[in-house]
């Protein structure tokens, strides 16, 4: 009896999960064609389907230029194979956080997901080029420019979910995340992040960690961890010596 | 002997001037667009004062309708026999961004149409222009709106975005010397034409999604010779649509492709089949895929192919040929009596089309870089394949703790057959070999072929699979850091 | 004395400490602006490549100079994508000449302003010291944004009730919107564009708008410029083209008024008002002078003074006006529609020296968003000062003017006769959109005058073209007017009476 309350629990949890609006990025006029900043579009879409009390955004293959975004509770991004979230390399395209810069930014959520077979990527040369030329007109102030946006930065998220993204050519760490809770990255692809003292997961106080299926081939460290973080599981994770990266 | 030969020179030539001649003077009397209040200032809709002009010439017996510098705006004009557009230098026929400019109640809509039309062309030094993206995103527009319906498959429309030029069961049709710029899908099709050149052609299409360079579709006796193509899909296409019809004495000679896709390919609609393709002196540069595909997933029958000094530079992958079995409905395609020779090729590491606008998709990972591929079908294999005079270099690099794939037998069973997949080198991920993989196949002869990896790879260079026959003459493999290894791998072949 | 020469003294006396208080501010702003050092928006990461979209390296500028202290962020020739920016204090936003601002056509890019509820793409609010200057341009690309949000409206994203199918005013953007902002200077720039009113400047003091073009015709509602209870303003050497109103004062709020404002040699284009008080008229309107302002091919009227929601209109001077090919010279209405008990005053005008030229014909015909053919039928409609009963339109001094008329009524297709019954039959229409043309046919085709008060036309000429079956003037309901030295001229009119009154008192003709 039990049993069967269960199930009819999560069945009736599984349809609840999968009636979850999908919002196609095209109804929001986001342009597939790599050269449109769609920073405000993605933005608005994002904002648009919290609203309506959570869902999930859709992108399909096609290269998505965009700044700086901020996440929202409930909301799922997800990309499609050949998706491709391309972060600006124009530092203003990243808005302050304190002390943090971020491509997408989490700040106090719950239930977010970056699901699918697309990829997040920025453009070091291009953005390290930009940046030092603003360096040497010696206006914005140093420290402006010296924080370097993350691909994906959380702060006291929980129930976080990133699955099956390749992460590539970030700018400094792929993904960064302080005093969340149950964060849940598997089948994940990080590489070609050129960056030395750079960590391509790093972890703040962060409890009930699950790490699946993740291979990082990246200068730097691959997992940064502090003392306060908890990892309660890790299989398959592995640099491309194939030796496990923790 | 001399002397029959000059005097038939002579003769010919004679013949030609004659032909040349007796053409001129019926048909090529020249109307200037302005005769027909076909204005250039690039904002007033000229579709109806052009299908007029069109209309008006072709009744008359035919003739040239010029457009010298300046934009024509348009939509849909559709060609009707004896009609040249020339579009002097300068003249650019710009497509409307209004998606009700175009005849989508058409199957295909086309800004340049024709069907059934006999001896008509587009010459000149001036420029077709699309402006795909704009008339796309137009679609898009009024598909969220609920006005037109659309399956948005990809989130990209699915139908009536038009061609820059679409012919259907035209004959006798020359395309020379213009600029095709900017379409919304295909740029130019030319479906069951007969007698077809299109010569010196310049295209460059990174507009929009499946912007392919040209695609041959069931043509008989075409020519695509001295032409440039620059296309976010394949570059140089070609289709078979309907069974009954196929490709057939089709030359593509003196060309340069770019793509985000294939630079040279046969299919993926391949129905009907290809019959004495000649593919002579062709480039392929930053390109995302295969430099030559041919696939036959439809049912298809592909036969006396002949590739000569094909030069593949910075693309992704070499030669894939394949038989599926897609949309085949029973039918099982077929390939074979296929030559290629002097053949050279460089594939890159890093992305070969990084930078273009639509780029190619990156594909779900892991996977090394891919070998040239030939697969046929356990029950149709490919047969009669020549490779002579073959350099290709591949980066090697080939990483196992990233993606692994064994050479026991039963690691190549593992690989799927993926008969009903879309037909791409990648499509099986990870295979076993870096230089090429062979499977299904029957009479494979490589003679003089040079395989480089420029860095050490944990495959070896070549993989055969269920092959019936094959013979190696002066085979060399070079792989770097590598001095005893062995390089091939037969399973289930003789 | 006559109750005319005592309302001109007083408004000659006006004009004098406007023009002093004025004077002033001019200097301040001057001399406010010349302080700080200049920046180059390059320098911040901005690109003038017509694709970038420079929206957030564009404020990190502009902030960055507010917070050293003020300046000028200079825009070197280019071509720069942003969408809306924020000005703050002290800092002036300076396009060279070759520079042009292109307003992104992404509806997304622009921010809803929590404070005015409007979107625009330039904002300033509460800053001080700030202004736009330069020989550059500002080109919002209103058309496409506009067409933009029309469709992010159909798909559902964005809610509206799409009033004449066209998304509301505040959803699309502005060039400028700045408010409660003091020091300001316009100088020289180029605007065009807008999706939908161009520049407002909302309860703002010390404004100087100086030799700017505007060119504000690519989607409805294009005004030219809009001062919505400001103080001390002065617009000047200007040029305007724009598809609604040109010179726009309004008065949004009940408790302000625009006040001190000078106008001066500014040349008006447009499809509705060149010069207009109103429509939103709640405050009211205070010491305006109004110089040497040219009018052409200008749909509606070249004056229209509306106090139509309870406005106050006092102390006003238009002194030189020459309005070629527009379709009405004056238009003064006192209404009663959102006013809400607040009484609506219109007194101490003088309008003098005036050459106008009215045509049969629709007078900006051929110009991108033409204004819209209303009901007919009606004949050519004279200029009026019509209040209402019970609010008359008080001490008006008309002098130096000369008006010609194409004249050449036709009754058979319009008629509004002479006897009471058919004067009576003019509606009051309080509560009506004010507009020139609103009651169809008058049954003048000078000047027709209601409700009103110490009325004084000096030196007036009305000339018609053709013979019409009208009067030039009819004085109906008013109380102390007087002609002095007016002419009429009218083809074939014979001994016809040009000035007809109609329950009028003390009415004098000299």
């Amino acid at each position: 009896m039990k049993g069967i309350r269960l199930s009819l629990f999560i069945a009736i949890f599984t349809i609840t999960i999968c009636q979850a609006q999908e919002y196609k990025a095209s109804l929001f006029g986001c342009m597939s064609d790599g050269i449109t900043n769609n920073t405000t579009s993605i933005q608005a879409a994002i904002d648009y389907i919290a609203e309506k009390g959570g869902g999930k955004l859709s992108f399909y293959v096609g290269r998505y230029l965009t700044g700086g975004l901020v996440l929202k509770s409930n909301v799922t991004i997800e990309l499609h194979e050949g998706a491709i979230l391309v972060a600006s390399s124009n530092i203003n395209d990243y808005i302050l956080y304190e002390n943090e810069r971020a491509l997408l930014f989490g700040n106090n959520l719950r239930n977010v997901s970056i699901i699918g077979k697309g990829v997040i990527e920025a453009n070091p040369k291009q953005y390290f080029l930009t940046t030092n030329a603003l360096k040497g007109k010696q206006q914005l102030q140093a420290d402006y420019l010296a924080l370097t946006p993350s691909l994906l930065t959380m702060i006291n998220c929980s129930n976080v979910k990133v699955e099956g993204i390749i992460f590539q050519k970030s700018l400094q760490n792929a993904q960064k995340y302080i005093s969340c809770n149950q964060i849940d990255l598997s089948n994940q692809i990080i590489r070609n992040n050129t960056i030395e003292n750079s960590g391509s997961v790093v972890f703040q106080n962060t409890k009930s960690i699950t790490l699946k299926n993740i291979f990082i081939d990246a200068k730097g460290q691959p997992i940064i961890k502090d003392q306060n973080s908890e990892i309660i599981m890790v299989e398959n994770c592995i640099n491309p010596k194939g030796k496990p990266v923790l | 002997m001399v002397m029959n030969t000059k005097r038939y020179i002579i003769s010919a030539l004679a013949l030609l001037l004659i032909n040349f001649h007796i053409k001129a003077g019926t048909t090529d009397t020249i109307y200037n667009a302005s005769l027909f209040g076909i204005k250039s200032n690039g904002t007033t809709l000229n579709t109806t004062s052009i299908q007029k002009a069109v209309d008006y010439i072709s009744e008359k017996g035919g003739g040239t309708l010029r457009f010298y510098v300046g934009r024509y705006l348009t939509g849909t004009i559709e060609l009707k026999s004896n009609v040249t557009i020339l579009l002097e230098e300068g003249a650019i026929l710009l497509g409307s961004t209004n998606i009700y400019d175009y005849n989508i109640k058409e199957p295909i809509p086309g800004l340049v149409y024709a069907k059934g039309a006999e001896n008509i062309a587009i010459r000149g030094k001036g420029v077709i222009d699309g402006q795909g993206r704009e008339v796309a995103y137009n679609l898009v527009d009024q598909i969220h709106k609920g006005v037109i319906e659309d399956p948005m498959k990809y989130d990209r429309p699915d139908n009536k975005r038009p061609h820059c030029i679409y012919f259907r069961e035209c004959k006798g049709v020359n395309i020379y010397g213009i600029i095709i710029k900017n379409s919304a899908t295909w740029v130019q099709t030319y479906d069951q034409c007969e007698n077809v050149v299109v010569d010196s052609i310049t295209v460059i299409s990174t507009a929009f999604w499946n912007n392919d360079g040209i695609d041959i579709v069931d043509c008989k006796n075409f020519k695509l010779l001295n032409s440039y193509i620059d296309a976010a899909d394949d570059a140089i296409c070609l289709k078979s649509h309907d069974k009954t019809k196929r490709n057939e004495n089709v030359e593509i000679r003196n060309n340069v492709a770019r793509s985000s896709a294939n630079g040279i390919k046969f299919g993926t609609v391949s129905a009907g089949g290809y019959k004495n393709i000649r593919i002579i002196n062709n480039k392929v540069y930053n390109t995302l895929r295969s430099a030559l595909t041919i696939a036959t997933p439809d049912g298809g029958i592909i036969e006396d192919i002949f590739v000569d000094s094909l030069y593949a530079y910075h693309t992704g992958n070499p030669i894939y040929l394949r038989i599926g079995a897609r949309w085949n409905n029973e039918r099982i395609g077929s390939m074979k009596n296929i030559t290629i020779q002097n053949f050279y090729a460089e594939i890159t590491e890093e992305k070969p089309d990084a930078g273009y606008e639509i780029e190619g998709p990156v594909e779900d990972n892991p996977r090394n870089i891919s070998p040239s591929g030939i697969v046929g079908l356990k029950n149709m294999l490919i047969e009669n394949m020549k490779l002579k005079n073959i350099e290709i270099s591949y980066p090697g690099n080939g990483n196992p703790n990233y993606a692994y794939r064994g050479t026991s037998a039963k690691a190549l069973s593992e690989i799927p057959e993926m008969e009903t997949a879309y037909p791409e080198f990648s499509q099986f991920k990870e295979l076993p070999a870096w230089g090429f993989f062979i499977k299904n196949a029957r009479n494979i002869s490589f003679e003089n072929v040079k395989l480089i990896a420029r860095n050490k790879d944990y495959r070896t260079a070549i993989v055969m699979d269920n092959v019936n026959g094959y013979s190696f003459k002066n085979l060399q493999i070079k792989e770097a850091g590598v001095k005893k290894k062995k390089q091939m791998i037969k399973n289930n072949s003789k | 004395m006559k109750p005319d020469m005592r309302f001109r003294r007083l408004q000659l006396l006006n004009d004098k400490i406007i023009m002093k208080r004025l004077l002033l501010i001019l200097v301040s702003i001057l001399t406010t602006s010349v302080y700080g050092k200049d920046y180059f928006v390059q320098d911040f990461g901005v690109y003038g490549d017509h694709v970038t979209l420079n929206t957030r390296s564009i404020q990190t500028a502009i902030d960055f100079v507010s917070k050293q202290g003020g300046g000028r962020l200079i825009f070197s020739p280019g071509n720069y994508v942003t969408g809306s920016v924020y000005i703050k204090a002290n800092v002036t936003l300076h396009l060279e000449a070759g520079a042009t601002i292109w307003g992104s056509t992404n509806p997304y890019d622009y921010i809803m302003d929590s404070t005015v509820k409007w979107k625009a793409l330039i904002f300033a609010i509460k800053q001080d010291n700030i202004g736009i200057t330069g020989a550059g341009i500002i080109d919002g690309r209103g058309f496409t944004t506009a067409i933009n949000t029309l469709n992010l409206a159909h798909r559902g994203l964005i809610e509206d009730e799409m009033k004449y199918d066209r998304v509301r005013e505040w959803k699309r953007p502005e060039n400028i919107y700045f408010r409660e902002c003091r020091n300001i200077k316009i100088e020289g720039i180029t605007l065009k564009n807008p999706a939908s009113w161009n520049q407002t400047y909302d309860q703002c003091q010390n404004l100087l708008v100086d030799n700017i073009t505007v060119d504000s015709k690519s989607y409805w509602n294009n005004d030219g410029i809009d001062i919505v209870d400001c103080k001390d303003v002065i617009i000047r050497n200007s040029y305007f083209d724009a598809a609604d109103d040109v010179l726009c004062l309004k008065s949004h709020d009940a408790t302000k008024l625009c006040e001190n404002i000078l106008i001066e040699n500014c040349v008006a284009r447009s499809s509705a008002n060149g010069l207009k008080f109103g429509t939103v008229s709640r405050g009211g309107f205070k010491n305006v002078t109004v110089k040497n302002l040219t009018v052409i091919d200008t749909y509606r009227s070249a004056i229209t003074f509306a106090a139509v929601d309870g406005a106050v209109i006092e102390n006003i001077l238009v002194d030189g006006v020459r309005s070629i090919n527009t379709g009405n010279v004056i238009f003064l209405r006192i209404g009663d529609r959102w006013g809400k008990g607040k009484k609506p005053v219109m007194k101490n005008i003088t309008i003098k020296n005036v050459y106008a030229e009215v045509p049969l014909q629709k007078p900006d015909k051929g110009y991108d968003y033409e204004g819209p053919v209303e009901d007919l039928p009606r004949n050519i409609s004279p200029s009026s000062i019509i209040g209402l009963p019970g609010y008359n339109i008080e001490n008006v001094l008309l002098e130096n003017i000369e008006i010609v008329y194409p004249g050449g009524s036709d009754s058979f297709y319009a008629y509004r006769g002479l006897t009471a019954a058919e004067l009576d039959s003019i509606p009051e229409m309080p509560t009506a959109y004010p507009e020139f043309s609103q009651f169809k046919e008058l049954p003048a085709w000078g000047f027709y005058v209601r409700h009103a008060k110490n009325i004084t036309f000096k030196n007036v000429t009305f000339r018609a073209n053709k013979p019409d079956y009208r009067p030039a003037i009819v004085s109906d309901k008013v109380d102390n007017i007087e002609f002095i030295n007016v002419k009429t001229e009218e083809p074939e009119a014979g001994n016809k009476q040009q000035i007809f009154f109609y329950k009028s008192n003390n009415t004098s003709i000299k």
